[in-house]
């Protein structure tokens, strides 16, 4: 194999090669060529002269036909690395024959051959995302240069399964021919032709190498869903397309606004494959709804009652919304079963923040009627946007669509970055829409009137780059070397004043000096795939004797929440979380949660430890993993590891100075009213979130999170000294740039104060 | 009617805008209606155009056809001023460069109007096409500077790749971006897509009306009853009256 990729243009010695391992001479395999070789054996005898029946033989690069690629995928020997091919691959041979994209794969291949970009626009559920890629092999023959094909995903739990399916499909081990790399995982190998990865990873790779030089051919695959990673991105390629002619790229979308990215590629040719859809009937409320929650459980219970058979599909917008829309159904189903004979219902969750095997629960086909020839059963699925495009569940045949999802959003006046519940988008509402039609014609059932449509929801959803902190995309873009920021063509360049909030940002964090160069600091902060502030405060935190310790406090800032707390067990869960809490503050805390974790109790059996004390083994095993990513980075940084000796009376105090190091630009203090927090310069009231477990009275605080409600809240938060800030951070904490104001004379006090210490210092020295 | 009133007394819409002067190329005029020398056009607008226009009306004065053929065709003007009304009548409507609008249409209507109210002097003063609306609000304004503060350091980054905070421009390679960050609010309730509150005020006189007591009630039925009683007496009073007159 090693010596194959280094001679892409001598059949004739790759023939030699591969002959003395001949499978037709194999009698053991002698049945695979009576079974497939009666229609395609032949062709390719014709074309090879009989020798061959094996691998990439005869195979040109970017002169291939679907023709030869459906001769090597038939085998009887993987044509990627020469293994006999296993029985369920060519089951699985046979369903994907039947996807549409199939039919489409000589015209995908002519034009792909045909120019640089091609824009590919195919409905989830065409094949699109495991096919093309596997298109793209047999024509880019990748392994011949010695280079890869990349597939970008914008959920790490899409690359991951995305890149599993695949590996099963063309019969290879995960992590050989076909791996994936997601932030803080990587499996890939030496042999890997084909690698899913997230977007952001390709973002970071590019970083180190600005043209991408490991890749043949680029896929971004549903790029429809414009996050913000996929937008640098295709700015980024239409550069790097132009620097390297050899370099192919695709760019798949879901949806039909594809003449977009068509115009923005300088009008790539579009290739597209219809869906399997069927027509679905829509259906809107005469009156709004007062309460959509509540309309849409009466809508989905209404739906079981009067409906024929099809499964349902409720579109609501958190984890919190959609448990207790689960509950409810659960409970009015089985009244509905008890009293008026209705069929057996049952529910699933689906969001982000769902472990994987739960998540995977969906699929489950729907429950069998109670009785025989009683009423049939259903499956209700209650999911976030997620369904919306990235998901095919079949059997969905009813959507009921509030209308509402969760967005990010950012607001760089106040600098806050929150998911708020908006209203979506008409693109957004028709893509659920067109969820009821997969299997058979379906019914979406709208809980907003048909005037609210046309009048209220924008057209499209806005781009995340819209709607996100720039601060780590600046520091990204800085280090791909684009300085001009105002001409870098993106699809939908971002506000202004976005812009500026970034630069100003890196800029105190010391990663941009005062002309907008990358610092060292700031070379170095863009090593780590975090967020600049967190990555400030872990290079920074040597400097205060603990990197050890905000080491795994960066690691457990980066995963999901740690603390646990059904609703059917809050008393006893806060219990649990005191037994760790610490008086300064939650990241103190949760680093009390994190050395018992790691202590020998808890190791013994980590799961029951953890169900015990109300916390996710989940999100401490994964910022476990985070941990030795990030440390390895450190280590490769030669950032030292170190810590203060825990009986030291400095030892927390270290710990919380070097926080705000990193997180300075997040503090508030308490109004002289003594209820509310203010934000330093933002001049927000904010409240303490009530998880917190602080509970001195401290009058400064730093903050992990923004919680924008119509009541404010800081999350996460841990009390400082404001003395720290005029030392740590001298340039923010410029008092003759504050405005007039409690915080200003608070300042201005501590000012005075450290100046007098000092001055009575001085001559006792 | 003095010069000095004229110009103090021009309708706001025919008044010339801030700053939209500029572009204009020339001004233009419509001959006046009225032979009312005080209705000429004002003294800072004179040029040789309104020199030989007024000439042309020393020449042709009080024509009855002429002012008919004003209010039909009055912002003809052909860019030769020197030409006779009669050659004015074919010739085809002038389109505006700007607004892409007839120059005719707007002056005609104005011009027949004030032939129906008897020419009072002011109305009938020349109204260019430049006044009109339409016109008005499609020409190039310059606006308000931009409320970024000019000492942000991300301000001077960006200008020193070349954007300008005034420009009212985006970023991108053609400045296509949005210029102002989205705008969202947080939404705590459950409320559907198209609620409408009632809003505050509204809400507020509902209050009010509710507010009535019972003895507001009484109070007010009374005084009801005391009006129609009034009422009716009047009525029958009346009635009375004339049967008594018709009587007598």
């Amino acid at each position: 194999m090693a010596d194959r990729r280094s001679e892409p243009e001598m059949p004739q010695a790759k023939r030699l090669r591969t002959g003395d391992m001949d499978p037709a001479s194999n009698p053991y395999l002698a049945h695979h060529y009576e079974d497939e070789g009666n229609g395609y054996g032949s062709r390719n005898g014709g074309r090879n002269g009989g020798s061959t029946q094996t691998g990439l033989s005869g195979f040109k690069r970017h002169q291939t036909t679907a023709a030869q690629a459906d001769v090597a995928e038939n085998g009887p020997l993987n044509p990627f690395n020469n293994n006999p091919l296993s029985p369920r691959y060519f089951d699985i041979l046979k369903t994907r024959k039947d996807l549409p994209v199939h039919k489409q794969r000589q015209e995908f291949l002519n034009m792909f051959q045909q120019t640089q970009i091609l824009v590919f626009v195919g409905e989830t559920g065409s094949g699109k995302t495991t096919q093309i890629p596997q298109f793209v092999l047999f024509d880019d023959l990748p392994h011949f240069n010695g280079k890869l094909v990349a597939c970008t995903q914008p959920r790490r739990v899409a690359a991951m399964s995305v890149a599993q399916r695949v590996a099963n499909e063309m019969d290879v081990k995960l992590g050989e021919e076909v791996g994936y790399s997601i932030r803080f995982e990587d499996v890939t190998g030496p042999k890997t032709i084909l690698k899913y990865m997230t977007d952001g990873m390709l973002l970071r790779e590019a970083m180190h190498d600005h043209n991408l030089t490991r890749y043949s051919c680029i896929i971004l695959d549903e790029a429809h869903e414009r996050t913000l990673a996929t937008d640098i991105l295709m700015g980024l390629l239409k550069e790097v397309a132009l620097r390297r002619p050899d370099l192919k790229i695709v760019i798949m979308s879901a949806t039909l606004d594809a003449q977009k990215f068509q115009r923005y590629f300088n009008d790539a040719p579009l290739l597209a494959v219809p869906g399997r859809t069927h027509p679905v009937e829509i259906f809107y409320t005469p009156e709004p709804e007062r309460d959509y929650v509540e309309a849409a459980l009466r809508t989905v219970l209404q739906i079981h009652a009067n409906e024929p058979e099809g499964d349902i599909l409720l579109f609501l917008t958190g984890e919190e919304e959609i448990e207790d829309a689960c509950r409810k159904i659960t409970l009015e189903a089985d009244e509905m079963t008890r009293e008026a004979d209705a069929g057996p219902l049952k529910v699933y969750p689906l969001y982000g923040t769902l472990p994987p095997h739960q998540q995977q629960k969906i699929f489950e086909p729907a429950p069998p009627p109670t009785r025989k020839g009683g009423p049939p059963g259903r499956k209700v699925v209650v999911g976030t946007n997620i369904a919306e495009t990235s998901l095919t569940i079949d059997g969905i045949v009813y959507v009921v669509d509030p209308g509402f999802s969760k967005q990010k959003v950012y607001n760089p006046r106040i600098r806050v970055e929150s998911l708020l519940v908006s209203p979506i988008s008409k693109a957004s509402a028709q893509q659920r829409a067109g969820r009821a039609g997969r299997t058979r014609p379906g019914k979406c059932f709208r809980l907003y009137t048909e005037a609210a449509f046309k009048k209220e929801l924008i057209e499209q959803t806005h781009p995340e780059i819209l709607r996100s902190n720039l601060a780590n995309t600046v520091l990204e873009l800085k280090k791909l070397g684009i300085d001009d920021l105002v001409h870098f063509d993106l699809m939908d360049p971002p506000a202004p004043e976005t812009l500026m909030r970034a630069l100003e940002e890196l800029n105190y964090l010391a990663c941009l000096d005062d002309d907008g160069d990358l610092t060292a600091l700031g070379k170095l902060a863009s090593e780590f795939p975090l967020d600049p502030a967190l990555a400030v405060m872990l290079i920074s935190s040597p400097e205060f004797y603990c990197s050890n310790e905000i080491l795994s406090l960066t690691a457990l800032l980066s995963v999901p929440q740690v603390f646990v707390r059904p609703a059917s067990a809050k008393k006893r869960a806060d219990e649990m979380k005191a037994l760790f809490a610490h008086p300064d503050g939650d990241q103190l805390t949760m680093l009390n949660v994190y050395h018992a974790f790691k202590g020998a109790d808890a190791q013994a059996d980590s799961k029951k430890w953890c169900r015990e004390h109300f916390l996710s083994l989940r999100a401490l095993q994964s910022a476990d993993n985070v941990r030795q990513q990030l440390k390895r980075i450190m280590e490769k940084s030669e950032l030292d590891l170190i810590s203060t000796d825990f009986n030291d009376k400095n030892y927390y105090t270290n710990i919380r100075r070097a926080l705000v190091a990193g997180f300075f630009m997040q503090v508030a203090k308490k109004d002289s009213s003594g209820k509310t927090y203010k934000t330093v310069k933002d001049d927000q009231s904010v409240l303490l979130h009530p998880s917190t477990v602080l509970q001195v009275d401290s009058e400064w605080v730093l903050y992990n999170e923004f919680v924008l409600t119509t009541k404010n809240y800081v999350r996460t938060v841990t009390s400082i000294k404001p003395e720290w800030l005029l030392d740590i951070a001298p340039t923010y904490y410029d008092i003759s740039t504050f405005k007039k104001g409690e915080i200003r004379t608070a300042l201005e006090r501590v000012n005075d104060k450290v100046k007098r210490k000092q001055q009575t210092k001085r001559p006792g020295r | 009617m003095s010069d000095e009133d004229d110009t103090y007394e021009i309708p706001l819409q025919d008044q010339r805008v801030f700053g939209a002067g500029i572009k204009r190329k020339r001004v233009k005029f419509v001959p006046s209606t009225s032979n009312d020398p005080a209705t000429r056009t004002p003294a800072s607008n004179t040029s040789a155009k309104s020199v030989s226009d007024l000439y042309l009306k020393l020449v042709l004065p009080s024509d009855p056809l002429s002012t008919d053929e004003k209010a039909v065709s009055p912002g003809q003007e052909p860019d030769g001023w020197a030409v006779t009304l009669k050659d004015k009548k074919p010739a085809i409507p002038q389109v505006c460069e700007i607004c892409n609008l007839p120059v005719l249409s707007d002056n005609a209507s104005k011009s027949s109007n004030t032939d129906l109210t008897d020419s009072p002097p002011l109305d009938s003063k020349p109204h260019p096409h430049e006044a009109s609306l339409a016109h008005q609000v499609c020409l190039t304004h310059s606006y308000p500077p931009s409320h970024i503060d000019r000492n942000r350091k991300g301000l001077a980054y960006l200008s020193s790749y070349g954007w300008d905070p005034d420009s009212r421009l985006g970023l991108g390679a053609s400045g296509q971006g949005i210029q102002f960050p989205i705008k969202t609010k947080p939404k705590d309730d459950k409320m559907g897509i198209g609620v409408v509150l009632p809003n505050e005020s509204e809400r507020r006189k509902k209050v009010k009306t509710e507010k009535y007591d019972a003895g507001m009630v009484k109070k007010m039925y009374e005084t009801d009853k005391r009006k129609t009683e009034r009422l009716r007496e009047m009525f029958y009073r009346n009635d009375d009256v004339e049967k008594y007159l018709g009587g007598g």
